[in-house]
């Protein structure tokens, strides 16, 4: 005999406190999995901004695709080699180490095999000196803030599809 | 009274510790408690701001509607956390995002929240207003009149935000007032009206000649500081309004040779020469090449590489020989990237070996960074 199976809605588990009616693990499950039954991709966000990189992840999580999150450049550094994700969003302006810098180490290190990931830098900074730095060092593609979402999803995709 | 505190002495000081015991007991209950609702209302206030980020991250998304939204909205604090959410979120959106960001800005409580802080008094909430303002897509009418007093303020803060406010949504006469005021107010920073004129120029569309004439009747009233009056020159520039070029090439026919401001001469050297207006190269080669100021000399070698005349060659070349290094570098590479002339046949003699390498490495890049 089986134990009876918990009627919980895991994805959307309401909470009432005070006012608010929390919707726990929302962010982290939004409208749908576009990609059920293939393998997901695994994305790292490196982003020290959290709005910025929470709303990221929410959208890139509704297109299915499995995403981590790194809150500075040292955490970020650790979280490429040990996930080795498909795509990294790499904020340039990080703390602890730039975004820059994560790309140069990658860069340097024999064992990291620096084909295999593709790197969209998000910056605030748009002189086309970076662009060509950051480019110089193995980035694919390049987003500017602030930016359209649209068109981040677009550049993203065609660097993934690449 | 000496034999009393005699007799009781040890019971005085026992009463005595009790009651420093007690009252520690009650400063340090205090205190915890105090720090355990610190902690309490710190938790409570990220666990709100967690909420409401969470839930305008869906709104923006188009996951949830816009009165879903602001039927979750309650107290003071929501709102206070749903603004510094939305700035936060605002600095890096663009296109449906921001628009949808700027329809929570709009919600009536914040509105009321922002005009009261306007008119509290006090000079940074009236700011931060007004900069709230500056993000609205309308504000009230009767309300610009009282930001654009503000620009005279002390305060920079003040100043700046009322500036900004206005010339997003003010009227070209009232933008008129304003540029004075704020090129006059010496509590702006020549960067903050930097700014102030690039949202003047971002927000001038269908008055575009309004807002040029405007700025041209700023340039000749003569009344400003050299930076303020060389930023209207490059802003006219900027704004690509040609219709000042005959204005503009009067105030450079003006300049005086010998006693010329470094600044204004740059800037109305660099945008006559942006405009295309060749009647500048004769003044340049004649007085501006030697002008005792090095930025000068500079723009001089710039402008001479614009225009193809044969004669600016020479002069290009005596520049070659500058004593400043840029000089040298401006007037080099105008000669090879704005003459086509080869850069071994430049004749370098005043340079080193060592130096025309550097010199010619950098003009190199600058060039295929330029293409």
């Amino acid at each position: 005999m089986t134990a009876p199976q918990k009627s919980v809605n895991l994805l959307l588990q309401k909470k009432h406190v005070g006012n608010y009616l929390f919707e726990e693990n929302s962010v982290t499950s939004p409208r749908s999995g576009a990609l059920p039954n293939m393998e997901k991709q695994k994305i790292l966000v490196v982003e020290d901004e959290e709005m910025t990189a929470r709303l990221i992840i929410y959208r890139l999580k509704a297109l299915g695709y499995d995403v981590s999150h790194a809150r500075d450049g040292v955490e970020g550094m650790g979280q490429i080699k040990k996930i080795r994700p498909d795509l990294v969003v790499l904020d340039i302006m990080l703390p602890g180490l730039s975004g820059f810098e994560i790309l140069e180490e990658l860069k340097a290190d024999p064992e990291f095999d620096s084909s295999g990931i593709k790197v969209l830098m998000l910056t605030n900074k748009k002189s086309s000196g970076d662009v060509s730095r950051g480019f110089n060092l193995g980035a694919m593609e390049y987003v500017s803030k602030p930016f359209k979402m649209e068109e981040f999803l677009l550049r993203m995709d065609r660097v993934l599809k690449t | 009274m000496i034999e009393f505190f005699t007799t009781y002495a040890e019971r005085i000081i026992l009463v005595v510790l009790i009651l420093l015991i007690l009252v520690s007991l009650v400063v340090f209950s205090g205190a915890v408690m105090s720090r355990w609702l610190l902690n309490r209302n710190i938790k409570r206030r990220e666990r709100i701001r967690i909420y409401f980020g969470d839930l305008v991250i869906r709104y923006i998304s188009g996951d949830l509607s816009f009165e879903k939204l602001k039927r979750q909205l309650h107290t003071v604090t929501d709102y206070i956390i749903l603004l510094e959410v939305v700035n936060r979120l605002d600095l890096v959106l663009e296109g449906e995002e921001e628009r949808r960001l700027k329809r929570l800005l709009n919600l009536k409580r914040i509105r009321e929240y922002f005009t009261k802080q306007f008119e509290n008094g006090k000079p940074l909430d009236a700011a931060r207003a007004c900069l709230y303002f500056s993000r609205q897509r309308k504000v009230k009418e009767s309300l610009l009149p009282r930001i654009a007093e503000k620009t005279v303020d002390t305060v920079p803060a003040m100043a700046y935000s009322a500036g900004m406010a206005i010339m997003v949504h003010g009227n070209a006469a009232q933008k008129k007032v304003v540029i004075h005021n704020l090129m006059k107010n010496r509590g702006i920073s020549n960067q903050a009206m930097s700014d102030l004129i690039k949202a003047f120029q971002s927000h001038t569309t269908d008055d575009r000649v309004a807002e040029g004439e405007l700025l041209m009747d700023l340039i000749a009233a003569r009344s400003y500081s050299p930076e303020r009056t060389a930023l209207m020159i490059r802003a006219l520039g900027e704004l690509g309004f040609y219709e000042s070029a005959g204005f503009l090439l009067n105030e450079f026919e003006e300049l005086d040779a010998d006693d010329h401001d470094w600044l204004i001469t740059e800037a109305l050297i660099d945008v006559l020469t942006a405009f295309g207006m060749h009647e500048i190269q004769s003044k340049v080669r004649e007085c501006f090449v030697a002008s005792s100021y090095n930025i000068v000399r500079r723009a001089s070698a710039r402008a001479l590489g614009v225009f193809p005349e044969k004669m600016n060659v020479h002069h290009l070349e005596w520049l070659l020989a500058d004593s400043d290094f840029y000089v040298r570098f401006d007037a080099a590479k105008s000669l090879i990237d704005g003459h086509g002339i080869d850069p071994d046949e430049l004749n370098v003699v005043a340079l080193s070996e060592r130096e025309w390498k550097e010199l010619k490495g950098e003009i190199m890049e600058s060039i295929k960074e330029t293409a």
